[in-house]
């Protein structure tokens, strides 16, 4: 495996292989994983730049993945954006730290406009 | 030859401690040096102060530069190194660990000559085993050989490693601290002396302080000058003089917050900080601010404190004085008690205190602050210039720093109870000097002296002394010559306390230039303090000399007149007492008036002997006589005798006089008689102006006048024309005097005295006279009418006196006696052993005795057999002088209906203050009292019910105490009715929710609008249960809240059923949105990449897809807020922002979705509002597309903003179907959907339009529409505008 642009954590695989593919035509480089326990086994070899994180999981909750991770010094330069469809989402998600959130469904447009800003940053 | 001795030959080696024996038995013959013997003297010399000195000392000497050294300097060089090598080795073999260091110098003062000095110079050494750093302080000076050359270097030093190193340890200790002080949270902060320079001071202390970086290094006089007029430099300067730390728990401080001077409460410690020496050189200051904690405890002790005051005393007015800030808190009542009816401030209370009380009030202030306590009463003048007088009670409370915070007082109306002491104090006031103006002589005295302490007119005038004469002296010094007589008397009553009675006492006196014996009745009473010890006498004395000897003197001088009546020539006779009764008759009377015998007319009433008198004039004249003591004297009098021969008319001329007891008092009168009827026969002539005027200037402040009733023409005395205010030589007419009279006083009182007079001959009124510019003049008017031979009247005389002192006094008087006999209460007196003496009309309504069946029975005879024993608790209280207010008890009336009353019973005194009897004011409050059992009932009945029923009830007074839970609450908390009272509610309340709550509480108590809160309420097992709580505040009929009645419903199930229902709805919306999420991302992807394959059909139908899934996304989203607005939980995150900016935006975009209409924006203003940016978005969206949706026909939507007074109006305009009428009111209904035939085509789910209302109304806007069938709508959203 190989060092990429963005990890992405999704418990719907139909979600992570249409972000995926999105993502990919925005020109990143990108890795996906559908479990917590996935992600923490993929994120020392692919030391991403940002984590796509959707907040429930099924048996887990995205935010306390992102409370850790924001936690862990090393991971400190990581940008982390967080997704869910959930209506009272967005707030929960950044006081756990996220740096970003994008409601679903989503635009594609300004799903790109807000990955680049967060890459840019 | 010379002897030399060893111990000689090296003086200089001699002593020197354990280096001086080393040098002397070194072999030294195998160093460079050789043999001591051969050493120059410089090197002796040298070596012998070095030896000898106690001061480390080291020495080069010679080109080798060989070490000697001393006992001083041997600890330097430790253990195990050089010591003892090194005497006698050359430098560079003795230091070659320094020789870089060292030689220079040895080698620039070799050269040169010149000493060097060297500081605390680091020269690490071996010793003890190994290379130390060692720090010297030290010289190297040169030592010039006999050659003049310098031959070796001389070294002083001493090692200062330890100094060196503390002073580097405590620098490094210093930072330590400064850097811990610097980042501790505690506010920390070091003074250096006495000017308290700001030395250290972390982020923490500046903050606390409110100033910025740039007091370090100022003064704190200069840098901190609110601090002036604070205690705190004070309190620094204690601690930097004595040492001692000082803590300051809560302090009061007042500090700059925000660019003002603000009360903050900080907790802090002042601590020495001492040199090493142990002198104080600094203060260490740490603390930090406890404001938010005190205020809040503050608050709860503040309403707690008002709380409980106001329900000890629901009579009485309740005020709370913040002292600090000023803020004031004043019960309902308090504004009552000043006369406003409604709330005033501070001021407008001060206004009213009486001018004369003022200074006393602010005198009280000021005390109170001392003593924490003020009592005092005080006047205050209402605006119907009325005055009343307040009781002020109050106590001060102090902060925790000692300074008084707030003043909590009551204020009670006292008027009656003042107005009841002064009426009291008024009589004692006219008793007193009815006493000093009473007619008989009373003198009281003291002591075995008898010094006089008291005497009035009549004693004085009795003794012929002046007041200054007697007042405060012995009594026989003033009056020796009675000692005789009455000392003996006074000494006996002083002794037993028996009182001495006197009658016609004799007693010589010096008096008006001589001495007579006077007589006297008198009595000597014992006057008795309150343990009945006799301390003085009063004397009470009337003189009867004249009595006394007039009554020697009338034996004699009855017989002398006798005599002279029994020998007059002219008729006379004695008539005795009223029924004028003959005693004597001389012969001339009884011969040739009377015409009878001695034995027929002698003790016989005159009336009886001679009948027909009694249908003339005279009797009524005698009478007159008789009881005036006025000679009546009569010339031509007519009269009719019956004689022997018939009734025979007499002309007489004749007098009727008085006859006077020695006392004054008549006797009987002295009738003088002559017959002149031959002489009238010839004469006519009646009266003569003369006789008249003579009449008229009798007596001094009498008038007389005398009008004739034919001609109505009057004759009058001088003094009467003064009286009717003219000048005295005025002579008035008849007419004159009636004018100045009171019009209200002519026809009720004189014209009906007049006719009166007519019919009875007497003249009798009182009435008022007006004369110009001055008050009414009382009168009274007396007169006598007189009538011709035929019974007509022909002439009224009499006398007019001016009574108006005496009116004014009865005036006052029935005034008086008018508020005692009308006021409602009763008012009784009674003396010491309950006799009633006076009874009011009050008195008579409430025990329905009658004034005459009632005085003088005991007033036991209104007190229920079973309460007799509270009389002898009164009596006991009143001998003592208690007072006894406000008693409530029960009493019986005339009938025996027990009566329900309040009792205020006073002690009455006497001049010598002792308690003769009481006065009892008695109100009757059985009513009040069956109101109270009343309520008490329909309290009882409203708890057996508050008790039985399944929510929680409360009650609480108008303060917000809660007084009363109900059954339900102790169940549910497990805890008692009495702990809850105790603790309060607030304790059951979750934590999240206590806050808001109390907060919530108050508002209510202090608006009186419905409470209303949704809360946790802990219950026995420690779960917490929603419940809704809802308090209505119960009004009197003034509107003043009396009770605040509560009630807590379980809300438990339906909140949790709610939140639930709110959960399922939202994670609904999540999974429908999950699925949509994956088309619409692969959808628009496809789009994109197909912009290159330009495939027409595939580009359409994903284009369509995109929008399907585009309004299946709207559509859950509405479902959602329409769930949010039913359960109110639709939140909105407010922020200021230009309304037309976002409006253009959302046009712009929408335009770009729907080409198939021109959508026009027209910005005539763009004001702020304060609202939910993306809330308003999703309306003006929605107004958009329903624009479009029913305007299938025409193409135009006009969107316009402007401003019209405080709001921001947006409003789109479609020329679209339109709304009917029936229609147009319910279109923000949920659900609601045109009706129609062409609606049916028109998709959509009916919830946007409400949706968009419920938002404008979150946000406190409007939103209405204007709509003509076929022509189209005009939507219209109002916001409050911010500018």
């Amino acid at each position: 495996m190989n060092q990429v642009d963005i990890v992405l954590l999704d418990d719907d695989k139909d979600i992570c292989l249409m972000v995926e593919a999105i993502l990919r035509f925005g020109g990143y480089s990108v890795q996906s994983s559908s479990s917590p326990d996935g992600l923490f086994r993929l994120l020392p070899e692919a030391t991403p730049r940002l984590l796509l994180m959707d907040m429930l999981l099924s048996g887990a909750d995205g935010r306390d993945v992102c409370r850790k991770l924001k936690q862990d010094i090393s991971a400190a330069q990581l940008k982390i954006v967080m997704m869910s469809a959930h209506p009272d989402a967005e707030r929960s998600c950044r006081e756990a730290g996220a740096d970003d959130f994008i409601a679903k469904p989503f635009d594609m447009d300004v799903f790109l406009e807000k990955i680049n800003t967060n890459l840019a940053s | 030859m010379s002897i030399e001795f060893p111990e000689m030959k090296h003086t200089f080696l001699a002593g020197g401690g354990e280096m001086g024996a080393l040098t002397r038995s070194k072999n030294w013959g195998q160093t460079v040096l050789g043999d001591i013997d051969y050493w120059p003297q410089s090197l002796r010399t040298t070596l012998g102060i070095l030896l000898h000195s106690k001061f480390p000392m080291f020495l080069f000497w010679g080109d080798d530069l060989i070490c000697f050294y001393n006992d001083a300097y041997r600890p330097s060089l430790g253990r195990e190194g050089k010591h003892p090598n090194i005497l006698g080795m050359p430098g560079v073999q003795a230091w070659p660990e320094i020789w870089h260091v060292i030689k220079p110098l040895i080698d620039r003062v070799l050269s040169t000559g010149e000493a060097t000095w060297s500081e605390d110079q680091l020269i690490p050494i071996y010793r003890n085993g190994r290379l130390e750093d060692v720090y010297w302080t030290f010289s190297y000076s040169a030592v010039i050989d006999e050659k003049g050359k310098a031959t070796g270097v001389f070294v002083t030093c001493t090692e200062t490693t330890s100094t060196v190193m503390s002073n580097q340890r405590l620098a490094e200790s210093e930072r330590n601290f400064r850097s811990l002080v610097l980042e501790s949270p505690i506010s920390t902060a070091v003074f250096r002396t006495k000017q308290f320079i700001v030395e250290v001071a972390n982020e923490a202390a500046l903050e606390l302080w409110g100033k910025t970086p740039a007091i370090i290094g100022q003064s704190l006089f200069d840098g901190f000058p609110e601090l002036e007029n604070q205690p705190y430099i004070d309190l620094l300067r204690n601690v930097y003089e004595t040492g001692i730390t000082y803590e300051g728990k809560e302090n009061l401080v007042m500090l700059r917050r925000d660019g003002q001077l603000r009360p903050c409460y900080v907790t802090f410690v002042y601590k020495a900080i001492r040199d090493a020496a142990g002198t104080i050189n600094g203060i260490l200051t740490m603390g930090y601010e406890v404001t938010d904690q005190v205020l809040a405890r503050e608050r709860m002790e503040a309403l707690e404190e008002r709380a409980r005051i106001a329900i000890d005393a629901n009579d009485i007015g309740v005020y709370d004085l913040n002292l600090q800030t000023g803020e004031a808190y004043f019960s309902e009542k308090m504004h009552l008690l000043y006369g406003y009816p409604d709330p005033i401030d501070k001021e407008s209370y001060i206004e009213r205190v009486h001018p004369d009380d003022k200074a006393l009030r602010l005198e009280k202030i000021a005390e109170s602050i001392e003593t924490g306590k003020m009592q005092f009463e005080y006047r205050i003048v209402l605006p119907d210039g009325s005055i009343r007088w307040l009781e002020a009670h109050s106590r001060v409370f102090s902060d925790r720093s000692g300074n008084p915070s707030r003043r909590i007082g009551t204020i009670q109306d006292v008027t009656d109870r003042k107005l009841f002491n002064e009426k009291l104090a008024a009589s004692e006031n006219r008793f007193r000097n009815t006493i000093m103006q009473a007619p008989i002589g009373i003198m009281s005295m003291e002591g075995p002296d008898f010094i006089v302490t008291m005497v009035n007119e009549a004693y004085l005038a009795i003794v012929d002394k002046t007041e200054q004469a007697m007042s405060g002296k012995p009594l026989f010094a003033t009056l020796p010559e009675v000692e005789t007589a009455v000392g003996p008397l006074l000494k006996t009553v002083l002794e037993t306390g028996i009182p001495y009675y006197g009658n016609e006492f004799p007693v010589v006196l010096n008096r008006f230039g001589s001495s007579r014996t006077a007589y006297f009745n008198f009595v000597y009473q014992p006057q008795k303090d309150a343990q009945g010890n006799v301390t003085g006498i009063m004397v009470i004395a009337h003189e009867i000399t004249s009595q006394v000897e007039a009554r020697f003197a009338v034996e004699e001088s009855r017989r002398k007149f006798s005599d002279l009546v029994m020998h007059s020539p002219i008729a006379m006779t004695i008539f005795r007492g009223p029924e004028f009764v003959v005693e004597i008759a001389n012969e001339t009377m009884l011969n040739t008036i009377w015409k009878k015998k001695a034995e027929e007319v002698i003790g016989r009433s005159i009336l009886e002997v001679f009948p027909e008198l009694k249908n003339q004039k005279y009797p009524e004249l005698l009478r007159n006589v008789f009881t005036t003591g006025q000679s009546h004297k009569e010339n031509d009098a007519l009269a009719y005798v019956q004689q022997p021969e018939g009734m025979k008319k007499f002309y007489l001329d004749f007098e009727y006089a008085p006859l006077r007891q020695p006392d004054g008092s008549i006797f009987g009168i002295l009738v003088t008689v002559n017959d002149v009827t031959e002489r009238f026969e010839s004469r006519a002539m009646l009266e003569d102006a003369e006789s008249r005027l003579r009449l008229a200037v009798e007596g001094t402040g009498l008038a007389t006048w005398d009008l004739n009733i034919q001609t109505g023409q009057i004759l009058h005395s001088p003094r009467l024309a003064v009286i009717f205010g003219f000048d005295a030589s005025t002579q008035l007419t008849h007419g004159q005097l009636r004018e100045r009279m009171h019009p209200g006083d002519r026809v009720d009182i004189i014209e009906k005295a007049f006719e009166k007079a007519l019919r009875t001959g007497t003249y009798y009124y009182e009435a008022r006279v007006l004369v110009p510019g001055e008050l009414p003049r009382w009168i009274r008017t007396q007169g006598k009418m007189s009538y011709d031979e035929r019974g007509n009247p022909l002439r009224l005389l009499g006398t007019v006196i001016d009574i108006t002192e005496k009116k004014a006094g009865e005036e006052q008087q029935q005034r008086l006696a008018l508020i005692v006999q009308t006021s409602d209460d009763g008012i009784i007196s009674k003396s010491i052993d309950g006799i009633i003496t006076s009874w009011n009309e009050g008195a008579q309504r409430i025990f329905r005795f009658m004034p005459e069946e009632i005085i003088g029975k005991n007033i036991k005879t209104l007190i229920p057999p079973d309460r007799l024993a509270e009389e002898d608790e009164i009596i006991r209280r009143l001998k003592k002088g208690e007072r006894i207010a406000h008693f409530q008890s029960k009493r019986v009336d005339k009938f025996g209906r027990i009566i329900d009353v309040s009792l205020t019973i006073s002690p009455l005194r006497d001049n010598h203050g002792n308690v003769i009897g009481a006065s009892k004011i008695v109100r009757d409050i059985t009513r009040e009292k069956q109101v109270e059992t009343l309520i008490r009932e329909s309290e009882q009945r409203f708890r057996l019910l508050a008790d039985n029923m399944p929510q929680f009830v409360w009650t609480a007074t108008p303060a917000g105490e809660i007084n009363y839970y109900n059954q339900t609450v102790c169940d549910y908390t497990g805890l008692s009715a009495a702990t809850l009272l105790a603790e309060g509610w607030s304790q059951m309340v979750h934590p999240d929710e206590r806050e808001e709550n109390i907060t919530q509480w108050l508002e209510a108590i202090q608006t009186g609008i419905p409470y209303r809160v949704e809360h946790r309420i802990r219950s026995k097992d420690g779960d917490y249960r929603w419940y809704l709580s809802t308090a209505l505040p119960q009004k009197d009929e003034n509107g003043a809240i009396h009770v605040w009645v509560g009630t807590s419903a379980d809300i438990d199930d339906i909140k949790k059923h709610d939140q639930q229902k709110d959960d399922f709805i939202k994670m609904a919306s999540h999974e429908l949105k999950t699925p949509v999420t994956t088309i619409k991302g692969y959808v628009q992807l496809l789009l994109k990449m197909n912009q290159a394959a330009k495939d027409p059909f595939l580009a359409n139908s994903l284009q369509t897809i995109d929008k399907q899934v585009f309004k299946l996304t709207k559509l859950i989203t509405d479902l959602l807020d329409v769930t949010k607005i039913e359960t109110g939980s639709l939140e909105m995150n407010p922020e200021y922002f230009p309304i037309a900016t976002l409006v253009k935006e959302i046009t712009a975009d929408v335009q770009t979705t729907s080409s198939s209409h021109q959508l026009h924006f027209i910005q005539e203003a763009d004001p702020m509002v304060y609202a939910d940016r993306d809330r308003i978005a999703q309306v003006i969206i929605n107004l958009l597309t329903n624009a479009i949706k029913y305007s299938p026909r025409s193409k135009e939507v006009t969107i316009k903003v402007f401003a019209q007074e405080a709001a921001a109006l947006i409003c789109v305009t479609d020329s679209g179907i339109g709304i009917s009428k029936e229609d147009l009111p319910r279109i923000f209904d949920r659900f609601y959907r045109a009706a129609g035939k062409d609606e049916k085509t028109f998709p959509g789910f009916g919830i946007g339009l409400f949706i968009v209302n419920e938002i404008i109304s979150l946000h406190k806007g409007r939103i209405w529409a204007e709509s003509e069938k076929d022509e189209g709508s005009t939507f219209f959203v109002s916001l409050p505008s911010h500018q």
